[in-house]
């Protein structure tokens, strides 16, 4: 189908900016997007992670058929959040990656939106808008290229993301946000 | 074309009905077995599994097993050759077909360990849950 070229083209070939990667929050770096995991989803036909990318990192609703005017979904674009928006960010995911080890070359961002998009099977569209339950928050990966180069068109590439529960002490950050990553950087 | 993970990508149809599969990303570093394309939520249980639940209810309904490429380079990698991704992503369908069979065999065959996840997870979350269902 032309659709998922252009949904998935769509995707991958965004370089998302984001703030802060590093001690300075505020600085501005860009991101691929992950390519062949991307295309493995959708070959999967596992919808839901790129519905999720496309309005929480991209901040879009995915570009499928009627998107923006199916009932449900309007404003469609209200409430959607950015890579750029995040509030807080970690380094280390203190799990093995490839050939990191205990994942330190990899950096969360984490983001509170307020609504997002999940795959429905409907003839209308088959992107439908939801309001994001309390206590949950969405955290974006990226591995970093090594060696770092500042000064490149990218610093990495976002792998995946997922939403994870908040801390009841301090909802704004992910439960056991103290054990599951290494540093926070801002 | 078929790409080096596998998949047939210039024929994928997002319209497709999903069936349960095992999918490994190599980005990621990780297989992700799932039950239902739905919001989920991710509980991290270790650096190893981490517990896919549904997002309404949060019923577990898959999971995630992390670092295999990590693991083959620790112990598979042979310095000698030079294709090491390529002998790697030949294994993954391996580890796709096992982690497959796995997720069916908790969640479809009596569906008892799900219960029992849940059940746990709920007397982790205070949640009052006084009787398993019958098929527990």
């Amino acid at each position: 189908m032309e659709m998922v070229g252009y949904v998935l083209l769509g995707l991958t070939s965004r370089l998302l900016l984001s703030r802060g990667l590093l001690l300075i929050r505020g600085t501005i770096c860009r991101f691929r997007m992950s390519r062949e995991d991307a295309m493995k989803a959708a070959a999967a036909h596992r919808r839901q992670p790129i519905w999720e990318i496309w309005s929480i990192v991209l901040g879009e609703p995915p570009p499928v058929p009627n998107v923006r005017t199916w009932g449900l979904n309007v404003p469609a674009e209200e409430g959607l959040i950015a890579l750029v928006e995040a509030h807080a960010c970690f380094r280390g995911i203190c799990r093995a990656l490839a050939e990191d080890d205990n994942g330190e070359n990899v950096v969360a961002y984490i983001l509170k939106p307020r609504f997002f998009y999940g795959y429905a099977a409907n003839l209308v569209s088959t992107a439908v808008k939801h309001a994001t339950p309390e206590g949950l928050l969405f955290a974006a990966y990226a591995r970093l290229d090594i060696p770092w180069d500042a000064q490149g068109a990218t610093v990495g590439v976002v792998t995946h993301g997922g939403f994870v529960e908040s801390d009841p002490a301090n909802p704004l950050l992910p439960e056991d946000h103290a054990s599951r990553y290494t540093e926070r950087l801002w | 074309m078929e790409d080096k993970m596998g998949g047939p990508t210039n024929k994928t149809d997002l319209s497709g009905r999903y069936f349960p599969v095992a999918v490994y990303y190599e980005d990621a570093d990780m297989v992700e077995y799932v039950r239902q394309d739905v919001p989920c939520v991710n509980r991290r249980i270790d650096d190893f599994l981490t517990l896919t639940l549904k997002m309404e209810g949060r019923e577990p309904i898959g999971f995630k097993l992390k670092g295999f490429k990590n693991f083959y380079l620790h112990y598979f990698k042979d310095d000698g050759q030079r294709d090491d991704r390529d002998r790697f992503l030949a294994l993954v369908n391996v580890i796709e077909k096992a982690t497959k069979l796995l997720g069916n065999k908790i969640f479809e065959e009596g569906r008892k360990a799900a219960y029992e996840q849940a059940y746990k997870i709920a007397k982790e979350d205070n949640a009052e849950l006084h009787e398993l269902p019958s098929a527990a």
